[in-house]
């Protein structure tokens, strides 16, 4: 007699059918079939770079996901492999990075799935590199002649590119912050624009004319950026600094009496007492902004202009027409300003060899090129700077004094750097502790600052006993 | 006396058969189970001893994580935050959800639209709400200041204020009543109208059938609903996070956001699970507490 199947037998042969489907769509996806070999990749003229790989090769590159960073990212991905047939790049910008990024790239790290090439600000890499994740790369700097970056006698890259001797982060663009006007509320009162050469006193009497809130169109003379590592361009100026040095410091010293009165200046009295500037209510929901016309000047960086000032834009009628000026004279005669490099680093790995391939070429004069004319920042290289950037910015965001960037980038130092990464020190510490009561108006400096020493110092001596 | 032997059970065949189409059945659950609830539970019970930044070899610290959370004044202030927020947003939300949920049983024009328009918010992304709210407590142009500007009520800085933002984030809450409304507009419907009529024969108005018909034998809804708005509370995360951030001065820092923050900002993901099971304590604990209880308020027609 014929066995038939029964409806139990059935049932379980249908359940274990799905479960080896379900399995089987759990396994990893089979990579794509090899491309054809590479042909020999044309060098750039002014830069080598490493000879292509002929072997197919998959690189996962990590990227600073900005809305400004996006198309540039894209275009230099597209132009890589259409150089590198063999070549496939797993490309993923970071959605909101000042939030994400890091999270994203420690957990893949964690996960053993890091990638090849990843995005870095020029504070945040230096714990990687300590804890060996990093690749440096003088050797390929030398081997492929990757020697026309910007000078290396300048302060704000070296301190952010290079560590205990070794170059990590290959910057991609630089760096720094000036004081950004409006001309318009400058134009209606009927005042001159802010000039290089101006000075701390006049910053102030400009601010407070500029100020009316009074009727229904609010404008503030200033956009505080209520921040510790935004308003340590004021810091600086007073001629102290928040530590006993810039690099691995080891003893926490904002409780200084010039600390203290700036930090109470400009991030609460300006607010407060002095109104020149909105508060955290003012500005919720982006309104009282620089951009909405409501504040007459702020404290920003080059990412800026696209936002502020572009073709579309005024093609639609909705530019700020703006300018730049170096931060006001203070009490440190050199001038300080914040710089830095940020770029990419090689995470270390098997595909060395085939990140620096590209990493190379998006840090080459045409790749950067390309970085830098996408996004408004500043490119890594000075003459780049000179012949091709500040006479873009000049045509396309109609600036004309760019080239203070270059002056301040001239004096510029380092927020901090060290084995205790800035965001740990503002995140968990500075942020919470002081800048958080000072924005709200609900403790002054005198009070906040000795507690924040104490803290910080504990943690500056906790990794110090770690090392 | 004779002896009882101890002997092993023998399984029949046709028994161990019955038991492996069983199991194979409930494998998928099993499977998930284990590898999305029990793994995870157990990983981080054990990186919960451990000093762990992600980028290098977690270290053993035996119960320093442990101690130090019953330190930390963030932490502290963390369980305080959700405490407040829970103890007083989830009787408010079952008093203002068993409102609507008897006011939409009666008989009234357009009751299944108005139905439908409460239990919208729900269908929601909650980052949609959370941003759309944060338009609404606007201090300058929200339409909340607006309202009780036509009071004469002066506007609030309800986001910015560190004493308001937690009142505001109850407010918030009632959004998302909708699933509670409709879970007692069930039960209600489910109260025999027998019992109603008996109680107005005896003489009963509407105030006593309510106290002594519908409230008891609501109970067991009501007890299943602030048992999940108990636990949901405990759990805000999103609105704090894309509202404001924990601020301001920590006075929207709710426990899970801090355990997030503390694992995926500061990198301390030992001390984020050492907190994760502090807190699955004390949300164990509750409801035990409320299970315990409920024997003496809660009726079950059995």
């Amino acid at each position: 007699m014929e066995k038939k199947l029964s409806r139990r037998d059935f049932l379980k042969l249908g359940a274990m059918g799905t479960a080896a489907a379900v399995v089987a769509g759990c396994a990893p996806a089979a990579t794509d079939a090899p491309a054809p070999a590479a042909t020999e990749a044309a060098a750039p003229e002014a830069v080598a770079t490493a000879v292509p790989p002929k072997e197919p090769v998959t690189l996962d590159f990590q990227a600073w996901g900005d809305n400004a960073d996006l198309p540039a990212w894209e275009k230099l991905v597209a132009m890589y492999k259409e150089r590198n047939p063999n070549v496939t790049i797993n490309y993923s910008p970071v959605a909101d990075p000042n939030v994400n990024f890091y999270q994203q790239l420690q957990t893949s790290i964690a996960g053993g799935t890091p990638p090849d090439v990843a995005s870095f600000q020029g504070w945040e890499w230096q714990t990687y590199a300590d804890k060996g994740l990093l690749t440096p790369v003088d050797d390929l700097y030398k081997r492929d002649g990757f020697d026309f970056l910007y000078p290396s006698d300048v302060k704000g890259i070296v301190d952010t590119t290079v560590r205990n001797g070794s170059t990590y982060l290959i910057p991609l663009q630089i760096g720094t912050m000036l004081m950004f006007y409006a001309k318009k509320p400058f134009d209606d009162a009927g005042m001159p624009y802010p000039t290089d050469d101006w000075t701390f006193e006049e910053f102030m009497d400009m601010a407070q004319k500029l100020t009316n809130t009074s009727g229904d169109q609010k404008m503030f003379g200033l956009q505080a950026n209520g921040s510790w590592f935004r308003d340590i361009g004021w810091i600086r100026g007073t001629g102290k600094q928040e530590f006993d040095s810039l690099i691995d410091p080891k003893k926490s010293m904002f409780n200084q009496p010039e600390i203290v009165d700036i930090m109470q200046l400009v991030a609460q009295d300006m607010i407060y007492s002095l109104g020149i500037a909105p508060s955290p209510a003012d500005t919720s929901g982006g309104a009282n902004t620089f951009q909405t016309g409501n504040c007459a000047m702020k404290y920003e960086g080059p990412w800026w202009f696209p936002t502020m000032n572009s073709p579309e834009l005024r093609a639609e009628g909705k530019q700020i027409e703006f300018d730049v000026v170096l931060m006001p004279k203070m009490a440190d005669a050199d001038r300080p300003h914040r710089g830095w490099a940020e770029g990419i680093a090689l995470l270390s790995g098997d595909n060395v060899e085939d990140a620096w391939g590209f990493a190379s070429f998006m840090a080459s004069e045409e790749g950067d090129k390309i970085y830098s004319e996408t996004t408004g920042r500043v490119p890594n290289n000075a003459a780049l700077v000179e012949s091709f950037w500040i006479p873009t910015v000049q045509e396309k965001f109609q600036i004309s004094n760019a080239k203070a960037f270059v002056e301040a980038f001239k004096r510029s130092e380092p927020d901090v750097i060290g084995g205790v990464p800035r965001s740990k020190l503002n995140g968990e510490l500075v942020k919470p502790i002081a800048y958080d009561k000072l924005v709200n108006n609900s403790a002054t400096a005198a009070e906040v600052l000795p507690e924040l020493d104490v803290a910080v110092q504990a943690v500056l001596d906790e990794y110090w006993a770690s090392v | 006396m004779a002896v009882k032997k101890f002997s092993i059970p023998v399984v029949s065949k046709n028994r161990l058969r019955e038991w492996s189409a069983g199991y194979l059945f409930a494998a998928p659950f099993i499977l998930g189970f284990l590898a999305f609830y029990a793994f995870p539970m157990g990983y981080s019970f054990w990186m919960s001893f451990q000093k762990w930044d992600l980028l290098s070899p977690p270290k053993f610290i035996g119960l320093a994580n442990f101690t130090k959370l019953f330190q930390d004044q963030v932490a502290n202030l963390s369980l305080y935050n959700s405490f407040y927020y829970t103890v007083i947003a989830v009787p408010l939300q079952l008093i203002v959800a068993f409102v609507l949920a008897m006011a939409l049983t009666q008989s009234l024009r357009f009751r299944d639209l108005y139905r439908g328009g409460f239990y919208m918010p729900i269908l929601i992304p909650i980052i949609a709400s959370a941003v759309v709210w944060q338009r609404v407590f606007h201090p300058e142009y929200g339409i909340l200041n607006e309202a009780l500007g036509w009071f004469g009520i002066a506007p609030r800085k309800w986001l910015f204020d560190p004493t308001l933002t937690k009142p505001a984030f109850i407010l918030m809450s009632f959004w998302m009543i909708g699933r509670m409304m409709v879970i007692f507009i069930a039960g209600l419907g489910n109260i025999p109208s027998s019992l109603y009529e008996a109680a107005s024969l005896d003489g009963a108005g509407t105030l006593r059938k309510l106290r002594h018909i519908t409230i008891p034998l609501m109970t067991p809804l009501i007890f299943y609903n602030m048992v999940i708005a108990i636990i949901n509370s405990f759990q805000t995360f999103i609105p704090a996070q894309i509202i404001t951030q924990g601020g301001p001065e920590n006075s929207t820092l709710f426990v899970v956001l801090n355990i997030y923050r503390q694992g995926f900002d500061y990198f301390n993901m030992g001390y984020a699970a050492a907190l994760s099971w502090e807190f699955f304590v004390i949300i164990l604990g509750f409801t035990i507490a409320q299970f315990y209880m409920s024997n003496r308020w809660v009726f079950y027609e059995q």
